[in-house]
């Protein structure tokens, strides 16, 4: 009798196999329905940690501490107790998915559903695996009438030291990772090559804000000008809970300026505030040898291969009330060799150029202009972009014709069943 | 005792600037009869603007009703002989704006927490206070002469409360607080609406009066219609002396001062000119705006005219008359611009009440199978009789609720689901549905008893859901989700998963107290086929959420930039997916057998519901929306019935397994645990 449960593996007689070596038992262990389950419940606790430590943690730290990571140390209360992280879990899935749920699976008409379906989830995987390790995003504040050709990161920082060549602005930047080396008392020296001079950073910060010294203030960290940089990086409950929130600050110092003895400043990573958008940098600047050199902590950079610049903002509300029912960016796209073409970047409707993705994220009124908004972009260059869309359509065939097979096979073998048994 | 003047501005200004004492007290006016069915009926569907979309007046007066009040109608005693008194929403809105002394009086807001009124009346003890209290508008804003009024107390204590925390962190009473204070001027919004039509002016000064031919009091749509006359004659006038200045200074500056007023409740006229022209509709502010300029047309001016006419009236006559001339003058214009048609309908959905319906059929279509399973035992002819019966109820009910989703489309313009309490009423018809179609297929009259039972119970959690939250149920979305195609795709789709998620539980609860309590044991057929439905319906289900969040996230990457973004919804989305692979999965290599199979499903039930509405509930993330203590509470409580029933289904398994009886019976019978008797059939 055919029913529409799940087809189960025909039993082999005992002693009929032949013994299966190391490898072949690694394969078959591999490739087992058993690991899926497994996995896949390790990452059903994951994702189920990971969700309600949301609410303490912000999304930022929760997805770098559970979901892009190897190994997880839940926050339980009573004892520690590790996990796989979300890395691990789903390296391991894809190849189960591919030993077990593809080259292992037997090619007949009843599993041609299920064979597309884990070929889509592949693909999905392959996805966010490539997102992951390949893609990086950020934003571009743009005020009415101005041009922007590099996007923001909302994570990462990074220390610029800036000078003029000729009519040039010559750059050289140390990545975050760098400069959060010199959190907790210590610090980092950086030597880069054909630098005349060597720039010490000291208490990184990943949260702070300069104070006053005050003669009542107590200042664990150097005075400057008569300030000094406040964080407590142990004080979570101080801090904004997500990352792009919180600014950053570190001391930096200059060995030899020109000025005799070292130099000191205070630099803090202010450029995110929507009052910055559209402001000139302000770094903090420095002689040596006769330049004039600059010191820059902000959120990383990437620069675009075109312009963008923002023509107008129109935003409408419900009637009557202040909620908004569109806002939307008309934007002329400006390409290195002159040429423009205009676009409308609006609500569920981005800009796609050159791998890169702009979508419209936020808005504001003009610091500096009354009556004017400035307009946010996320911008995302994220190879796999279309891959997951691909991957439902496949998913949703290779489901749609599995399970209407077992729908169809369930349905004959009930009226098979009720034929068998008199009324 | 005296009222809140600071409460009243508008009022209080007017009674200062030129505004005669009224013909009839507003404090006193009482209505002396109850409205006419005919009158109730014409103003039920008069069209206004309200939170961004023109809709009925009973709309606006019945979801304020829940936001205030926590019912959709206004119930009490009267007189001496404690006469019971039911006011609908149109009636109770009627009475607000024509007889505010009445409506003042009536028991509006519902206290629960004693101490709120600890903090409200603090002279009196709260301490036997067992149950709930409705209070009065007046009882909050009158007082003594010489003491606090209880608005001022509250006003004072929500204040601080704000400043020191977020909502979200505010204990229970301290919520409450807020709460009331929330409810007290959404009431006290809708109060002010009209209440300044209440008093005509009061002319004096020769040349004002000569303005208005010699008489000595003057309606305020007379004021509107010559309003330029009499701002230019207050400018000459300005540093006349008193007697020759009469009002017009004060009518004119007042006039000026309410032409300031943006107006924040319901917007009673139609504009001029079409819906691209001028999408916003008028609030006496900006008549009185338009007046000044002299660009009121005649049209606005008359709609005004009918709607203070209904107000001040002091016949029922001349009243209903006002009102049906008001109707008439408003659905005229708005019919022009296009928006009355759904305005119509939706009246006319309210007063169907469908999905209500729907639930008058599932209940004794429950009851019919509940009765076709005890008469199973001796007639069988009976048997299938009731559970035709229950079948053909059933099924009118879901045509019903289809009616029901299939008008809140046409009103909206929008696919089933726009918010929380479309999700409701869509998850109960795709669950009735399945349901119906799993007992078409199997006919073993156990889909049939879930069928109603699923219709029954989520019919009903719309309607506590719709008193709980109190907000229109067919409000304008926010602009990321103003998208029919997204709307129509991903939301449907992940709907229609949820509701296979939680009938797949229901069905599998059914097994797992069969079992329990050895109901079925003698038919393993029967339970057989129990399972293999919990398994045909998550495998729907598995079809569902999975492409529904591949969906999601192929919208997020088109709103937001990212395909994934580990959001509490998204999490909970994944996670249904999850638990039904893992589900899927651990059957077909023989780790779940049936028992085990049930109790995971009915788990899965339980991440359905956390991905529904627990995760809207954690305040993290951008679907954080929805929140409601009622809500949480209706939460926790169904995750504690699940884990009831799984704790039953749980020790009934135990049992088998350590009971003497149970091992004879694994011995004499296939068992189902590890070797599955449904996994030995399977081709």
């Amino acid at each position: 009798m055919s029913t529409a449960t799940p087809a189960a593996p025909p039993a082999t007689p005992q002693g009929a196999a032949a013994p299966r070596g190391p490898l072949q038992q690694l394969v078959g262990l591999l490739g087992s329905m058993q690991l899926t389950v497994v996995l896949v419940a390790l990452l059903a606790l994951l994702t189920l940690l990971g969700t309600l430590a949301q609410v303490e943690y912000g999304i930022y730290y929760v997805q770098k501490d559970y979901f892009e990571s190897w190994i997880v140390w839940p926050d339980f209360g009573l004892f520690p107790m590790p996990l796989p992280g979300a890395v691990p879990v789903l390296a391991l899935l894809v190849v189960n998915l591919v030993i077990g749920g593809v080259l292992r699976m037997r090619v007949v008409p009843g599993n041609v559903g299920v064979l597309i379906t884990h070929l889509g989830i592949g693909l999905l995987l392959i996805a966010g695996g490539i997102k992951l390790y390949a893609s990086y995003a950020g934003h571009l504040s743009l005020q009415e009438g101005r041009t922007g050709n590099s996007i923001r990161s909302m994570h990462e920082w990074e220390l610029a030291l800036l000078w003029q060549d000729g009519e040039r602005v010559m750059e050289r930047v140390v990545p975050g990772a760098t400069l959060e080396r010199a959190a907790g008392g210590n610090t980092v020296k950086l030597t880069g090559d054909g630098l005349p001079f060597t720039i010490e950073v000291s208490h990184f910060f990943e949260h702070c804000a300069p104070v006053q010294k005050g003669p009542k203030v107590q200042s664990a960290t150097p005075v400057v000008g008569g300030n000094f940089l406040y964080g407590d990086p142990t004080d979570r409950a101080s801090m904004p809970k997500e990352r792009e929130q919180r600014m950053a600050g570190c001391y930096v110092s200059v060995a030899g300026g020109d000025g005799g003895g070292d130099q000191m400043g205070i630099l803090w990573a202010t450029d995110m505030l929507p009052v910055n958008v559209g402001a000139p940098h302000r770094p903090w600047v420095f002689r040596h040898g006769g330049t004039t050199y600059g010191l820059e902590l902000r959120h990383r950079l990437w620069n675009l291969p075109f312009d963008v610049q923002l023509d107008r903002f129109k935003k409408s509300e419900h009637p009557g009330t202040s909620m908004a029912r569109d806002f939307s960016s008309f934007v002329t796209v400006k390409e290195l060799d002159g040429t423009t073409r205009p676009a409308h970047i609006y609500m569920n409707e981005p800009l796609r150029k050159d791998g890169f993705v702009f979508y419209q994220t936020s808005f504001g009124t003009d610091p500096a202009r009354a009556g004017s908004f400035y307009s946010t972009f996320e911008v995302a260059n994220n190879p796999s972009d279309q891959w997951p869309k691909w991957a439902c359509y496949v998913i949703a065939v290779g489901m749609l014709i599995h399970f209407t097979m077992k729908l169809w096979r369930f349905v004959a073998a009930e009226n098979r069943r009720r034929a068998e048994v008199p009324a | 005792m005296k009222s809140l003047r600071f409460l009243l501005p508008l009022l209080a200004l007017l009674a200062a600037c030129g505004r005669d004492v009224p013909r009839v007290d507003p404090a006193t006016k009482q209505r002396p009869a109850p409205w006419s069915p005919a009158t109730v009926e014409i103003a039920r569907s008069i069209p206004l603007q309200h939170e961004g979309r023109v809709k009925p007046l009973d709309t606006l007066a019945s979801f304020t009703l829940y936001s205030v009040h926590g019912r959709r109608d206004m119930q009490f005693t009267y007189g001496s002989q404690q006469d019971k008194v039911v006011l609908t929403p149109t009636e109770w809105l009627l009475d607000v704006w024509c007889f505010p002394g009445q409506a003042n009086h009536y028991p509006l807001f519902r206290i629960e927490n004693t101490r709120v009124l600890d903090a409200l009346f603090p002279d009196q003890s709260h301490a036997q206070q067992q149950d709930f209290v409705y209070l009065s508008y007046a009882a909050l804003v009158d007082h003594e002469a010489d003491k606090t009024a209880p608005i001022q107390r509250l006003m004072e204590q929500v204040g601080n409360l704000r400043r020191a925390k977020d909502e979200k962190n505010m204990a229970p009473d301290e919520q409450a607080l807020v709460h009331l204070h929330r409810q007290f001027f959404t009431y006290h919004t809708l109060l002010r609406t009209c209440d300044s039509l209440h008093l005509p002016y009061l002319l004096k000064g020769e040349r004002l009066a000569a303005l208005f031919d010699g008489r000595e009091r003057a309606h305020y749509a007379e004021m509107l219609g010559k309003a330029p006359a009499v701002a230019a004659l207050a400018n000459d006038l300005r540093s006349a002396p008193a007697a020759e200045r009469g009002t017009a200074v004060m009518i004119a500056d007042e006039l000026a001062q309410l032409a300031q007023d943006e107006g924040d409740g319901p917007a009673l006229f139609a504009p001029p000119g079409s819906r691209e022209q001028h999408e916003k509709w008028l609030h006496l502010g900006d008549l009185a705006r338009l007046a000044l300029a002299n660009q009121l047309p005649q049209a606005q001016l008359a709609q005004f005219d009918a709607l203070e006419r209904a107000v001040v009236a002091d016949s029922v006559p001349v009243r209903e008359q006002a009102i049906a001339k008001y109707r008439e003058l408003t659905v005229a214009a708005a019919t022009n611009r296009g928006e009355y048609d759904k305005v119509e309908l939706e009246a006319r959905y309210y007063a169907n009440n469908w999905h209500y319906k729907a639930l008058h059929w599932f209940l004794p279509a429950f009851l019919a199978v509940a009765g076709a399973w005890v008469l199973s035992a001796f007639s069988p002819l009976l048997a299938r009789l009731a559970s035709w019966t229950a079948f053909a109820f059933t099924a009118i009910g879901l045509a019903y609720l289809t009616g029901d989703i299939v008008v809140r489309c046409l009103v909206t313009g929008r696919p089933p689901i726009k918010n929380l309490y479309d999700t409701f009423l869509f998850i109960c018809a795709i669950g009735v549905l399945a349901a119906l179609v799993a007992e078409v297929v199997t006919r073993l009259r156990v889909a049939l008893t879930v069928a109603p039972f699923f219709g029954a119970v989520l019919i009903m959690l719309a309607r506590m859901f719709e008193v709980s939250d109190g907000s229109d149920t067919m409000r304008e979305l926010q602009a990321v989700l103003d998208s029919n195609y997204w709307l129509a795709t991903h939301v449907t789709t992940i709907n229609m998963g949820y509701a296979a998620g939680m009938v797949a539980m229901v069905i599998a609860d059914i097994w797992l107290v069969l079992r329990a309590l050895r109901i079925g044991d003698g038919n393993p057929r029967f339970l057989q086929t129990i399972v293999r439905m919990v398994y045909g319906v998550t495998c729907f289900g598995l079809l569902f959420n999975v492409v529904g969040t591949i969906l999601g996230g192929v919208w997020a990457n088109d709103s937001w930039g990212r395909f994934w973004g580990w959001d509490p919804k998204e999490n909970g989305a994944l996670l249904i997916c999850l638990a039904q692979v893992a589900l899927l999965h651990g059957r077909r290599c023989r780790w779940f057998g049936d028992f085990l199979f049930c109790l995971f499903a009915g788990v899965t039930g339980m991440v359905v519901a956390f991905s529904w509405f627990h995760v809207n509930l954690l305040g993290v993330g951008l679907h954080s929306y929805g929140f409601s203590a009622g809500l949480k509470t209706a939460v926790f409580t169904f995750y504690g019935i699940q884990f009831v029933i799984l704790l039953v289904g749980a020790a009934g398994q135990l049992l088998r397994f350590f009971g003497a009886e149970a091992a004879a019976a694994q011995a004499a019978a296939e068992p189902d645990w590890p070797k599955d008797a449904e996994g030995a059939e399977a081709p």
